[in-house]
Parts: structure tokens; sequence; C-alpha cells
């Protein structure tokens, strides 16, 4: 028969393990929890806000510059080449933002109008916006300088806001800078604005920045290829990066290889010549003009579909060497599929075959 | 003792248990295992190891049933079976000595990761040289960051977890000025443009379609939030689509890559409410961890064996510098030799092509020494039941 002690033993104990048994059941529930606290201001960087991956292959172009007196230099963020803070009177503050557009053409038109719709005011049409603007030192070169301000009392306060904004080309690449905040911070800042462009120096590529995409953090997940084909011989799957569906490798003369990937956008994906243009900027090509598309193109029946081969030679900005690029865009199945090779010239004039049966063998799954 | 409690406690030292529950355990990783290959080793994780029960759902609805005990519950049951027993069966013996050691590693095991589970942390730093980081970065969790960006000096950040996010509704803090309503919040997520342009330009909307979530063990959830920013006043601030596509450097930089030419230049600007006099940055990111420290990527070193493209050691020299000890000092982290500090395990993790960006693994795991402690306790047990049973053999056969 039990004693009196281990029956109080026993119960003491059952007690303790019920009790962790709680603890854990307790530790399986846990919920997340806001967080509140507080960090000092993130400071620039000392390379002058080098960008990291993203952009063409080669490394985003950049400034170097002067920060004017008073005005506060922001941690490189985003997709900026060079932000900063210049704070006024009380709680208000206005933002100098310069963002490159590498690869891209023909969109000066655009940003403005979208500066000013910002500001409520009406777009300019492509007749207006030619003599729109004054015309101010940026480096060496000049740009266009649109002074846009808010109609009617847009920030706390009731006050108005402003838009300086400058638009500059340098070496086929859109530069835009824009100062924007309550209307009297950023006049008062003018003079300091236009003399900061004069002394920007422009830089295509990084030195010493970071280089190319990722390799980590894990890449999106996109659900799988949607499509069925056949892989040709010799090419090797790689693993995709974001936004790409897959990708591939075949091994080409003198250890470089051939790349290929495949990826897909919505409806037109944005047509065909930006698409195109998008490419000979990331083969350091001057954008082509909408006449002369046609003549760089080959059309190809795919599946019932006018596939649009683009050929291309230009320069890997990565390496300095000839390259050559290859794409095809396929519309099918509600979207616009993008084959697109590039290597070395040889290397690709070899593997064309292989791409073209490639694409014919893709099949859209349902 | 109640009648009750006798049935509970002879219930719960029963052997039968035991073998009834480790017989679910092997069910639950095999079952587990099928699994994974569908929907991912960390979703099954989530669904049938850190859960008390497997639960099914039926297509297109909103309700499931639990149809298997999940790892929680069965570790739960277990503990509480292994510990009741011992007690139950306690004697103050030598010969047993063997047996409650062994007993005691067990416990400790699973008592370990409990804690393991409840307060590990692991995330990355991802340093290029010649910079630094005071925070770490979650690689599969998201954040609403909400950022009081108005001082020259300090921000102030109310980090709320996605998780808060997913079941929409309206979400309040005593350190938020206003209330952020939630519209829509997608686990994961793809950029795609509107199929017009907006106005008479070319810029086109940048819209996110949602995606199944991730199943591949290299493959992360990039969530998308539409959250409405509301005065406590009733005054709304303004509407948002939030998502990491937007708030992290090199997926901002992809979105440039595909769809720029078709986005105004600051398509990935984050939006800034001002309210009484001050301005918040709102941002969805992977959840941050900010240190008192902050760490300096000296140098990055990717060593290969000579004439040979095989990797034979990375290693990071790093500046440890923080203001309040007072303390600067260099550190080589390497393989095999992680830098231990404030409680954290700095690990060489991965690189970047280029070999100018180190990316480090962080782990903060309060109870890591609990796994060699419960070995070394089984361990021991095991060799005095053996040396016990030897002896008496020996003896015996002396006889």
């Amino acid at each position: 028969m039990l004693t009196e002690t281990r029956k109080c033993w026993e119960t003491k104990g059952g007690a303790l393990a019920l009790a962790i048994g709680v603890l854990f059941l307790g530790g399986g529930c846990k919920k997340p929890e806001i967080s509140v606290y507080t960090i000092p201001k993130e400071q620039p960087s000392a390379a002058n806000a080098s960008m990291a991956a993203g952009g063409p292959a080669g490394g985003m172009p950049h400034l170097h510059y002067t920060t004017p007196e008073g005005w506060r230099e922001q941690a490189p963020s985003r997709m900026r080449a060079a932000s900063f803070l210049i704070p006024g009177e009380g709680s208000q503050q206005a933002e100098l933002a310069v963002v490159p557009l590498p690869g891209v053409s023909g969109v000066e038109r655009d940003s403005v109008n979208l500066w000013r719709k910002d500001q409520g005011l009406p777009e300019y049409s492509e007749e207006e916006f030619k003599s729109a603007g004054a015309v101010v030192p940026v480096s060496d070169r000049e740009g266009r300088l649109f002074d846009i301000e808010s109609a009617e009392a847009k920030l706390e306060g009731n006050l108005k806001s402003r838009t300086l904004g400058v638009v500059a080309l340098r070496d086929g690449t859109p530069w835009f800078f824009k100062l924007s905040g309550e209307s009297g911070l950023v006049k008062a800042n003018e003079a300091k604005f236009l003399e900061f462009l004069k002394k920007v120096e422009f830089h295509s590529g990084s030195h010493g920045a970071p280089g190319a995409a990722a390799s980590r953090p894990p890449a999106a997940s996109a659900g799988g290829p949607p499509s069925v084909w056949v892989v040709p011989d010799g090419w090797k799957a790689t693993t995709p990066g974001q936004m790409v569906l897959a990708s591939f490798q075949s091994a080409g003369a003198d250890g470089a290889a051939v790349e290929t990937t495949v990826s897909m956008l919505s409806g037109d994906g944005g047509g065909v010549l930006a698409n195109v243009n998008r490419w000979r900027g990331q083969l350091q090509l001057p954008p082509a003009q909408p006449g002369e598309l046609e003549s760089m193109l080959r059309r190809v029946d795919i599946h019932g579909h006018t596939a649009v081969f683009a050929d291309m030679e230009g320069v890997n900005p990565k390496t300095g060497k000839p390259a050559r690029m290859v794409a095809a865009i396929v519309p099918e199945g509600g979207g616009t599929w993008f084959y697109k090779m590039s290597g070395a010239a040889a290397d690709v004039e070899r593997e064309q075959a292989n791409l073209l049966r490639f694409v014919e063998s893709a099949h859209p799954k349902h | 003792m109640s009648p009750i409690l006798n049935k509970l406690l002879k219930f719960f030292t029963s052997l039968r248990l035991t073998v009834v529950c480790l017989a679910f355990a092997l069910g639950l990783v095999f079952i587990g295992t099928l699994a994974q290959v569908k929907m991912g080793l960390y979703i099954v994780q989530e669904n049938y190891f850190q859960s008390f029960f497997v639960r099914w759902q039926p297509q297109n609805s909103d309700w499931s049933i639990p149809i298997y005990p999940g790892g929680y519950l069965l570790g739960t049951i277990l503990l509480v079976n292994l510990i009741a027993a011992h007690i139950q069966r306690f004697e103050l013996k030598r010969k047993k000595i063997g047996i409650f050691t062994i007993h005691a590693g067990l416990i400790l095991l699973l008592v370990g990761q409990l804690f393991t589970e409840l307060y590990q942390v692991e995330s990355f730093m991802r340093i290029p040289e010649g910079e630094s980081r005071n925070y770490s970065e979650s690689h599969r969790e998201s954040e609403l960051a909400v950022v009081d960006v108005t001082d020259e000096k300090s921000d102030r950040v109310v980090a709320i977890p996605a998780g808060l996010l997913r079941t929409g509704g309206e979400i309040t803090h005593e350190a938020l000025p206003f209330k952020l309503v939630v519209k829509r919040f997608n686990g994961n997520s793809l950029p795609e443009l509107s199929e017009a342009p907006e106005g008479s330009g070319r810029f086109r909307k940048l819209l996110y379609k949602e995606q199944p979530r991730a199943v591949k063990m290299n493959d992360r959830d990039i969530p998308v939030a539409e959250v409405e920013v509301v005065a406590k006043d009733g005054a709304k601030l303004g509407e948002f689509t939030l998502s990491n596509w937007l708030s992290e450097l090199h997926l901002a930089g992809l979105v440039r890559e595909k769809l720029g030419s078709f986005l105004p230049p600051d398509f990935d600007k984050a939006p800034v409410v001002s309210h009484q006099g001050r301005q918040y940055e709102l941002n969805l990111r992977s959840a941050r961890y900010y240190k008192p420290h902050k760490i300096k990527m000296l140098d990055f070193q990717h060593d290969k064996y000579i004439g040979t493209d095989i990797p034979k050691n990375f290693s990071s020299r790093v500046q440890i510098i923080r203001e309040d000890t007072r303390e600067d000092r260099e550190v080589l982290i390497y393989m095999n030799n992680p830098l231990r500090y404030g409680g954290e395990t700095y690990y060489q993790g991965s690189f970047e092509r280029g070999d100018v960006v180190s990316i480090l693994q962080v782990v903060r795991n309060p109870s890591w020494l609990t796994p060699y402690l419960a070995c070394a306790l089984v361990g021991i047990g095991l060799l005095t039941q053996f040396l016990q049973h030897l002896a008496g053999f020996v003896r015996k056969r002396a006889a």
C-alpha cells in the first residue's frame, strides 16, 4: 500500500507534469505582437549612394555630388541615385529624389505630366511639351526645368505644394531630379538646387559597388512554370531569378555560357517597341524609333500565333565584350511570353536553331 | 486522492499512452514527408508539426476539421507522460540512477525544443563591403513598418507583423496616431502592369496578382497589402498599396528591369502620411531585428582551389562597433567559425555574385546548449546502466 508521502509525491508530480503540459500547449499558441522602438537615422554610405542589385547588368548609373548646406543626405533607398531631405519651418520639409532610368526612353513627357497631375494641373500635349520648361545646366550638359505649383492648397496648414523637376539625358539614360514639398520652401531652395545640378558628375555602371543580381534571398515563387516545353540537348536548367519562369544555360566557347530565360507578362506586356528598346539598352545600343522597328524584326508563325523575333548585337556592359541577344515575343494564352537568349555572338548563332525549337515546343498549361 | 485525479494519473502514466503517441508520431513524420512534395517544407512544418492538429479543409470553404494529432499535441502528451511516469515510479535506488538520468536527458531535450520553438529567431544580414548594418532581416516573415521620420536624428518604428494583416480589419495601437484598415492582404504576389495606360501617357499602374504560397526551399513569399490610413477623428489620410516588391532594393530593381519602361521614375517611393505635424513612412518589408551594435563589412573573401572554380573558403572580416560599451574590434567569420556576440551567432551564410556582398546568417537561440546537455545526460545514463549491468554480470561470474 502506498505511503502518505508517496501519495503526496504523486499528486505534486502529477500537478507538475500537467503544468508543464499546459506550458507546452500555451507555448504553441504564440500570437504575433506589434513592437515599437526607436532607431538612429540610417547614414548614407561612403560609396555615395551606390545601389545594390537590380537594373541592367553592370550596376546602376550613379552620381558624385556635393551636398548643399542645410540639406540632409538620406541613406540610399529604393532605386534612387541620391536622396535628400530639406528641413523647413516647423514640421515642413522638402525632398529631392534623383532617379535614373537606364534602358528606358521616351518617358520624359509622361513623367512631367505625372508631376503635373500630382499637383492638380492638366497634362501637356506633345506640342505643348516641346516648348515647356526652361533650359538649365546639369553637369556639363543641359536639362529642362519644370516649375509646377499646385493650383490649390494641398498640404496641412492650407499650404500649396510645389515640384521643381529637371529632366536630363545622359548617354541615352534619362535622369529625373525632383525637388518637391511646401511651395515656399521649395522655391527658397531653388538656387541651391540649380547649383547642385551644375556640380553633379554622372557615372554609368558602378565602380566597387555590388554587382549583379542576388543569389539570396530566395526567389519569389510564380507557382511553377505554367508551360510545358522540350528542353534542347545541352541546355541545363538553372535557378530562375525573380519574375522569371525558367532559365537555362548552355556551354559556349572559351568557358562563357549562353543564357536563355523565359518570362510571361499579362496582356501585351508593354508592347514590342518598348521591350525591344529595353533589351537594346541592356546591350548599350541606342533605342529604336517606331519607324525603324519593323526592319529589325522577323515574324514566325507559332501555334497559330505570330511570334516576333528580335536579333541584336551590342556590348555586354559587365564584360565589355561584344554580345548578341535573340529574343522572341509570343502572344499566347491571354498573355505575352518572352524567350530571351544572350551570350557571345558566335555562341548565340550556334544555339539559335535550338531557341526556335524550344519556343515552338512550348505550350502553356491550361 | 480523488478518483478522477487517480484516473488521470493512471492515464498519463501508462506505457500504452507512450506507445500510442510514438505510433502517431511515426505516422505524422510519414504523412508530413509525403505532403512536403507538394506543399513544401515550411508549409508542412507549420501545418503538421507546429500545430496541435493536422486539419483538412474542403476546397472553396472557410472551415476545416482536425483529422490527425499534430506535433505540438503529441509532444505535449509525450512530455507529460514521461514526467508523470517518471515521478510515479521514482525510487531512490542506486540501480535506477542510469534510467533516471536517461529520462532526465529526454525531458531536457523535449523542453529545450519547446524553448527553441518559442524563442529562436533566424535572420540574415546582407552587408556590402565598406557598409555597416545594425539590423538583420527575416527570410520568411514580413512586417508593415510605420516609421515616424520627422526627427533629424532618429526614427520611431511601429512594426506590425504580417500575421496581423492576414485577417484584414482594423489595426490600432497606442503608439499609432491613426488606425490602419487592411482592405486586402495576399501572402504571395507577383507584380504586373495594368492593361491600359493611366492617362494619355504610356505609364501603367502596377498591380499585384495573388500567387500560391511558395513551396520550394529556395523560394519565398512576397506579400502585398492594401491599407487605408484613417485618423482618430475619422478623417481619411490615404489609401496605399504596399509590397516588399517595392521596399526591398533587389526586388524593386527586378521590377524596374522588367517593367520599368512603363512605370514612372518614382514608382517605388514609400508613401508618406502627414498627420499632426509629423511624417509617417509606410513600408511592407522583411521583418527586421535591430541590434544595439553595428557590424561593418571590411572585406569579404571567396577563395577557390587553384586552377578551379571549386570554392575553398568564404570569410568575412568585420568590425563590431558598439557605442554604449565603446567596443570597436575586428573579427574574422568563416565557415565553421561563427561569431558569437550579444546572445546571437553570426555564420558566414552566403554571398552575392561579384564577391563584394557578404550575407551573414544570424541565429538567436537561448536554449542552444540544451541538446548538448541532453545528449550528455542520455550518454551518461546509458553508460551508467551499462556499467551497472556489467558489474553485476562480472560479480555473478566471479561467484
